[in-house]
């Protein structure tokens, strides 16, 4: 799976700043005439700034010309960003793992050791290697060297899986890797650690498999899809739906068609990521690790069709996991059902998952471990705080 | 000097509230209603009339 160069789709981030700077100027020309419409909650915040501006005709003029700019600037340092972004150098480091069973496309990846296995379950959207991004910055890594034998999914670009349901990459994939890790290491039950929508499918494993799991993690993993907080895949719901009716049935989702969810979620993010990275040193780590990171996130495979709509279907639009409904075949994944210790990380920081619908999981749970760091979706697990906040605690709670 | 750089600080104020702005009326379109629609729609009218009435007040031309 080759690496993005560029956050994806391109077009689009353009376009996006283009139009965020190249109006500000028609903007504060609008707001110097009390003619821009302003959203309700941010009436006081431009009334106030009116205030500072004053009354005079040349305090506006003035006003308006460092708008205009201080946008050309911006839009400026947007472009510089994104050029230092593509030409850095920054390549990830070949896995410390090897590739020890095949199914289908996807690999199990075994980091070696001799002690208990852990079976990390990444998510379908976005490369596996969230969880081994680097050294220094591995999940993976890390459980390896606190004593475990870790084995990690890569996923990889579907092929006989491309019309793969959500049930099928549990019975079909995960399940027969599952019996690997019993066998090569000679256990009756495989610890199992899924993170984001990979805890999820861990839970959907569980239920099927229930006898081979000695503990189930979910990190960051929606369970209730109907949450108070804002849900940001239900907003996309309705769009995502209409543009699956009118993909070829063969044709997975394209990873640009995810990424367009993602910058849904906070459509100026990457104009202040790549304005914060233009003005940073490109030798310096955190330079780096802001290249690695977005090498991932702007890289993954595409979708198969048929999970896309199990997840839109029977998450999103159901809510069958919180409610009891979800099934895998004819088996009801009910986490109060399970009988062995469970732990979920709700990041409070997730605008991705809301911190609610990760937790929701743990209702209702006998032996629920639950942990909230104060981290982000993505930074709970590769953060300069993860190690403390995630990986740790992790660790112990797999010791115990 | 002092009172430009005052002036550069108010537009980098400007610009992050723009981009707050247009945030905050994406958010509504993701949840939009119906309901919630004709609200705006009413709104922005209302806005556009008070305009037009402010502007014909001050307006002395002839046309």
């Amino acid at each position: 799976m080759a690496e993005s160069k560029a956050p994806r789709p391109l077009p689009l981030h353009l376009a996006n700043a283009a139009s965020l700077w190249g109006s500000a100027s028609s903007a504060a020309r609008l707001f110097a005439q009390d003619s821009l419409i302003i959203h309700d909650s941010l009436q006081d915040d431009f009334a106030a700034l009116k205030q500072l501006v004053g009354d005079g005709d040349a305090g506006w003029h003035a006003f308006q010309t460092d708008v205009s700019a201080k946008a050309q600037q911006y839009a400026a340092d947007f472009l510089h960003g994104m050029r230092s972004y593509m030409e850095h150098p920054y390549k990830r480091p070949a896995t410390q793992a090897q590739a020890v069973r095949q199914v289908g496309a996807a690999e199990l990846l075994d980091y070696g050791g001799i002690g208990q296995p852990v079976f990390l379950i990444p998510s379908l959207i976005n490369p596996y290697y969230i969880l081994d991004l680097k050294p220094g910055r591995s999940l993976a890594a890390y459980l390896k060297n606190a004593g475990f034998r870790v084995f990690l999914v890569n996923w990889n670009e579907p092929e006989e899986e491309r019309g793969f349901g959500l049930s099928d990459y549990i019975l079909k994939c995960l399940a027969p890797m599952l019996e690997y890790i019993q066998a090569v290491v000679g256990v009756e039950r495989v610890a199992t650690v899924g993170y984001c929508m990979g805890g999820t499918l861990a839970a959907g494993l569980a239920a099927v498999r229930p006898k081979q799991i000695g503990r189930l993690g979910l990190l960051a993993s929606p369970w209730d899809f109907n949450t108070a907080e804002p849900m940001a895949g239900r907003a996309f719901l309705p769009l995502m739906a209409r543009l699956l009716d009118i993909l070829p049935d063969s044709m997975p989702v394209p990873i640009d068609l995810l990424q367009v969810f993602f910058t849904s979620l906070d459509p100026t993010l990457t104009d202040r990521k790549f304005r914060r990275f233009s003005a940073m040193d490109t030798e310096s780590p955190a330079a780096e690790f802001f290249v690695a990171l977005e090498h991932w996130a702007n890289s993954g495979a595409p979708l198969s069709q048929m999970a896309a709509r199990d997840c839109l279907q029977k998450w999103y639009q159901d809510n069958q996991p919180v409610k009891g409904q979800w099934a895998i075949r004819d088996q009801s994944v009910r986490p109060q059902d399970f009988d062995f210790p469970t732990l979920v990380a709700a990041p409070t920081g997730d605008r991705l998952v809301p911190a609610s619908s990760a937790l929701a999981f743990s209702q209702g749970m006998q032996d629920c471990t639950v942990l909230e760091p104060n981290a982000g979706h993505v930074g709970m697990v590769v953060g300069s705080k993860a190690e403390a906040g995630l990986w740790q605690p992790l660790a112990d709670w797999l010791q115990a | 000097m002092a009172s430009h750089d005052k002036k550069q600080d108010l537009s980098i104020i400007f610009l992050e509230l723009w981009s707050k702005n247009l945030q905050a009326f994406g958010r509504d379109q993701q949840e939009m209603t119906p309901e919630r629609l004709e609200e705006m729609l009413q709104q922005m009218v209302q806005h556009t009339l008070q305009q037009s009435g402010s502007g014909r007040k001050g307006d002395t031309s002839d046309g």
